[in-house]
């Protein structure tokens, strides 16, 4: 339950070792870069190193040769063995694979490209079936014009008005639509039945003039032709496919690297160069420091600084650590927003309370069970994020369907074991055990009641320990979440529930002066007693240990305003101070009332459960036989995915509005590895 | 359920129509060519204009497959009807039919008839009630007399295209009172109530503004005389009572009085004379874009669709002349039902 330690490193060394060093920070797998500082209005003069792009470039040529003899490229190929370290080296080395395979591909495009040219000649061909005079002759007559193409069928009847035009008109080919045709005319004649043909809808399909013979014979001897190209395309492939056994392998290992040296490429906007001496830092996992050790001295000539990161370090990246059994509930957390490098992780808090909270609200053993497989079965199968979590709360709805004594929606099975039927909890509200959950509900109401006021309060008190720590005043003294709102909130429940539940007056005018008029005074004079402690040296936030501003706090936040010059601390009036104080004060106790209410849910869910299950055994109840079990079945899948789908949603939204609100700070950077920014 | 669902089909029909920016796109296309390869991109016409080779298109070619678009669809939509309504389907045949003949008459007392035989709906010959090739074929007009023979034109057209001085204009309105008849013959038959009335409004509609235009018409470019203009009328009317024009063709500035008479079928007196139809035929097109949009009855909805979808054909056929000729787009513009 943590946030993982990290370590700030400096790294400096000779520029020809920049290459060399990055690329070891990208294998490390656990190096994370920081953007370089900003030096303008200073009189450091550092230039910036950017790539000229000629890794990249190679990239794309590997991947065209590997394309062009069909070696399906790996960039995650081990490629220590590759030897070459410069420019120059890679180019000679595809300059070489180049030379090998560039007729042959060459020669392919040519055949492919005239292959498909030919296979259209001859599709068209094969609509002319039936022509009896040599198509080249035809074509080349310098007296008459030959048109091949298609005209609509509707256009073949309005033909016959036009026998008085010089034309002759041969159909072949009938298709739906259109008929395939020819029609010769003297050349004379070629641009008035040109323009009458056209307006009929005839539509030109141009034959090459060297096809021979009548359209058998020519579509016979370009299927000839079209043979022979294929040998000669399967020849091609042959011997491209033994340049690919031969330099596949290494083809894909010198992509892998080109891809490397390529991100170390990528990386170099985030180095400053200075005095012929490179400078860059970034961020490892604490326990990484001795395994980057080890690869930075692999490099030399580098110096490495090492510094321990303090808990005010707000621009340290944040990695969360948790054990397996919270680990998936980070998903929720890290949709929420990281947590602040000086915060806490909430995730176990999350886990805990997501699988409490989901258990109490669908409670069965059957169901529960059923989810908990389904959960397995897609952790097993997939990789969805999701799937380890409903493994989770599977169990934890198991685990309260035996609480509540049901089993598929079953009441009646494990009633014995259901919790409103243990005296010690029915005695408290009831003289008989209740027979079911519904005779139970003001049990369950007040549960859920209770259940929410725990809950609050521990948010507050989780709220006050890391607004402590993080030094924001405001917050963890005088915020509704504070010490302040803690004492104001447990007393009045602790006043109105002992008045209620047990009849006892504690409420008395030192009880209502001291624990609830006092601290609501402190929130409404937060402000100027904020200003106070200011003055008597009690500062808010704190300077961050790499010399960043950390802005927690009011106090923080108005001196930053101030140090940026954006606006001055705004002056209030008293009135105005009196309002908003007021304004403020009833928004916090409204809060109270409204999340408190809130959790009232967890009790309607329960009784909701129980509801439907009761309507699916009164509709089986309707059946006999088989028509009941497959009533009960179709009700037990409808009510699991429905109200197992809807209750997932309000408990995380119980999460993130109820809980969250009260103690969550967010801000965190992400842990980025600079091995994961490699671009294909 | 029937009547809601082609009503929405209808609908759906009408929100696939070419936009105001499609038309402005199409009208500065430079060329036919480009003009189909626009429409190609567009879901009502994709599918006709699919099989087309756009680059060698003809203007003719591109104006009888939009046409045949209008019939297509109509056609496909009117499969949905119910088997009572199913009859919804012979107005569009039967317009075409008289405009057809109307064509053929106009082009062979022109003596342009190749020009009709290369465009007549040749995908509607099967069901048409005589051949067009026929009425392709003829030369004069009692060729066209004897190709129509059997049909319910053949009585009252024969003796008027056998007339020795055929008058065009009275030939053109007896075909229209023809298709009248037929429609309030169709209308009774099938349908009955509300819709029987809604039915013979729409047809009406439109005889208001043929009889408008026509005498416009006659009086703006022939100058001619009351008597002889309420001859041309067709002797039906929705709002515009024969003696209504009459009367204002008897006034001191008839024109003017014409012009009035506009308003009442609720269409844009014509500014520029040579175009008067297009102020009507814009009053139209909202017309039936209203009905389409209140239709609660499925021989509603198609029957307004039919006269949008011909008009939306209309549109695009000027379009494809204007771009044939060379025409300057503001100029085709003006010409548009939008």
């Amino acid at each position: 339950m943590a946030i993982e330690k990290v370590t700030l490193v400096y790294i400096e060394g000779s520029l020809r070792k920049i290459s060399k060093t990055l690329a070891k920070c990208c294998e490390s797998g656990a190096f994370h870069i920081n953007p370089p500082p900003d030096t303008s209005g200073t009189d450091f003069t550092a230039k910036i190193m950017k790539d000229k792009g000629v890794y990249e470039r190679m990239i794309k040529r590997t991947k065209a040769i590997a394309e062009s003899v069909g070696v399906k490229l790996d960039d995650k190929v081990q490629h220590d063995d590759i030897e070459y370290n410069t420019s120059t080296d890679f180019k000679d080395y595809l300059d070489s694979v180049d030379n090998m395979q560039k007729d042959l591909a060459d020669e392919k495009l040519r055949l492919s490209s005239e292959l498909r040219s030919k296979s259209a000649i001859y599709h068209n061909l094969l609509r002319f079936q039936g022509l009896d005079a040599d198509i080249s002759e035809l074509l080349s007559c310098r007296y008459v014009k030959a048109r091949f193409g298609r005209i609509p069928n509707g256009s073949i009847r309005k033909l016959s008005f036009y026998d008085d035009r010089m034309f002759f008109f041969y159909p072949f080919e009938k298709k739906e639509n259109f008929t395939w045709c020819l029609y010769i005319t003297p050349t004379d004649e070629k641009n008035s039945t040109d323009y009458l043909f056209n307006s009929l809808g005839f539509e030109r399909t141009e034959l090459p003039d060297y096809l021979k013979g009548n359209s058998d014979q020519a579509a016979n001897k370009l299927l000839e032709e079209m043979d022979s190209d294929l040998e000669r395309m399967n020849a091609i492939e042959e011997e491209l496919k033994k340049i690919a056994d031969s330099e596949g392998a290494k083809l894909s290992k010198v992509y892998a690297k080109l891809k490397v040296i390529n991100s170390s490429y990528e990386l170099r906007t985030n180095v400053t160069a200075f005095d012929n001496k490179f400078h860059f830092s970034g961020y490892i996992p604490s326990r990484e420091k001795k395994r980057f050790s080890e690869l930075m001295a692999d490099v030399g000539d580098v110096t490495v600084t090492y510094r321990e990161t303090t808990p005010d370090d707000t621009s340290a990246p944040v990695i969360l650590k948790n054990n397996r059994l919270f680990r998936p509930f980070e998903m929720f957390v890290k949709m929420y927003g990281l947590p602040a490098a000086n915060g806490i992780d909430p995730t176990p808090i999350v886990a805990i309370t997501y699988m409490l909270l989901y258990g109490m609200m669908f409670g069965d053993v059957g169901q529960g069970i059923c989810i908990m497989l389904l959960g397995l079965l897609l952790t097993k199968f997939t990789k969805a994020g999701l799937a380890p979590i409903i493994t989770r709360i599977g169990f934890s709805s198991t685990v309260f369907g035996f609480v509540y004594g049901s089993v598929f929606g079953n009441e009646e099975l494990l009633k014995d074991f259901a919790i409103f039927r243990f005296p010690p909890i029915y005695s408290l509200f009831y003289k008989e055990p209740p027979e079911d959950v519904f005779q139970a509900s003001t049990l369950f109401l007040i549960m859920a009641l209770i259940v929410g006021i725990v809950l609050i309060l521990l948010t507050m008190i989780i709220n006050i320990i890391v607004s402590l720590k993080m030094r924001d005043l405001e917050s963890g003294i005088f915020g509704a979440s504070g010490i302040c709102g803690f004492v104001l909130y447990a007393s009045l429940i602790a006043g109105f529930g002992c008045s209620l539940a047990l009849g006892i007056q504690i409420m008395n005018p030192l009880y209502v002066v001291c624990l609830i008029v006092l601290p609501l005074a402190l929130i409404f004079f937060k402000e100027p007693l904020l200003h106070l402690m200011e003055t008597h040296g009690l500062k808010q936030g704190t300077r961050a240990a790499n010399g960043g501003n950390v802005n927690t706090g009011l106090k923080a936040k108005l001196a930053a305003m101030n140090e940026s010059g954006a606006s001055a601390p705004e002056k209030k009036s008293v009135g105005m101070f009196i309002i908003e104080g007021v304004i403020d004060l009833f928004e916090t106790c409204l809060t109270y009332v409204t999340n408190t209410m809130s959790y009232l849910r967890i009790g309607g869910f329960i009784l909701s459960h129980a509801g439907l299950m009761l309507v699916f055994s009164i509709i089986a109840g309707m059946f006999d036989g088989v028509g009941s079990i497959i009533v009960l079945i179709v009700g037990n899948i409808f009510v699991t995915g429905f109200e197992g789908f809807i209750v997932g949603i309000q408990v995380l939204r119980l999460e993130f509005y109820e809980l969250f609100s009260r103690y969550f700070k967010s801000g965190g950077i992400p842990f980025k590895s600079v091995s994961a920014n490699i671009k294909a | 359920m029937a009547n809601n669902a082609v009503t929405a089909k209808a609908r759906a029909v009408y929100g696939k129509f070419l936009t105001k920016d499609d038309y402005i796109s199409l009208l500065h296309k430079g060329s036919i060519s480009a003009a189909v390869a626009y429409l190609k991109t567009k879901p009502l016409y994709e599918a006709i204009f699919a099989d087309t080779a756009e680059m060698t298109i003809h203007r003719e070619q591109a104006e009888q497959l939009i046409n045949q678009n209008v019939f297509d669809n109509y056609l496909r939509l009117c499969r949905y009807a119910a088997g009572d309504k199913k009859g919804i389907m012979s107005f569009q045949v039967k317009q075409t039919e008289c405009e057809q003949l109307a064509k053929a008459v106009i082009a062979v007392s022109a003596g342009s008839q190749e020009g009709y035989l290369r465009s007549f709906p040749e995908y509607m010959s099967e069901h048409l009630c005589f051949d067009p090739l026929r009425l392709a074929a003829a030369k004069k007009l009692p060729d066209i007399a004897d190709a129509i023979k059997g049909t319910m034109y053949s009585r009252p057209l024969e003796p008027l295209l056998n007339d020795p001085s055929p008058d065009i204009n009275r030939i053109v309105t007896m075909i229209n009172v023809c298709y009248i008849k037929w429609a309030f013959e169709q209308t009774d038959k099938t349908e009955k109530g509300r819709t029987r009335e809604l039915l013979k409004e729409f047809i009406l509609h439109k005889t208001d503004a043929d009889n408008l235009l026509m005498c416009y018409r006659m009086k703006k470019t022939f100058s001619a005389d009351s008597a002889g203009i309420s001859e041309l009328l067709i002797p039906y009317h929705r709002r515009l009572r024969v003696k209504d024009i009459q009367d204002a063709l008897k006034m001191p500035d008839p024109v003017s009085a014409l012009k009035e008479l506009f308003v009442k079928v609720r269409a844009a007196a014509p500014e520029d004379l040579a175009i008067p139809e297009v102020g009507v035929n814009i009053a139209d097109y909202r017309y039936f874009r209203h009905r389409l949009a209140v239709s609660t009855g499925e021989t509603e909805s198609l029957y307004s669709l039919m006269m949008l979808l011909r008009a939306e054909s209309v549109n695009l056929c000027r379009i494809i002349e204007g771009l044939r000729y060379g025409l300057p787009p503001e100029e085709t513009e003006k010409y548009l039902i939008i």
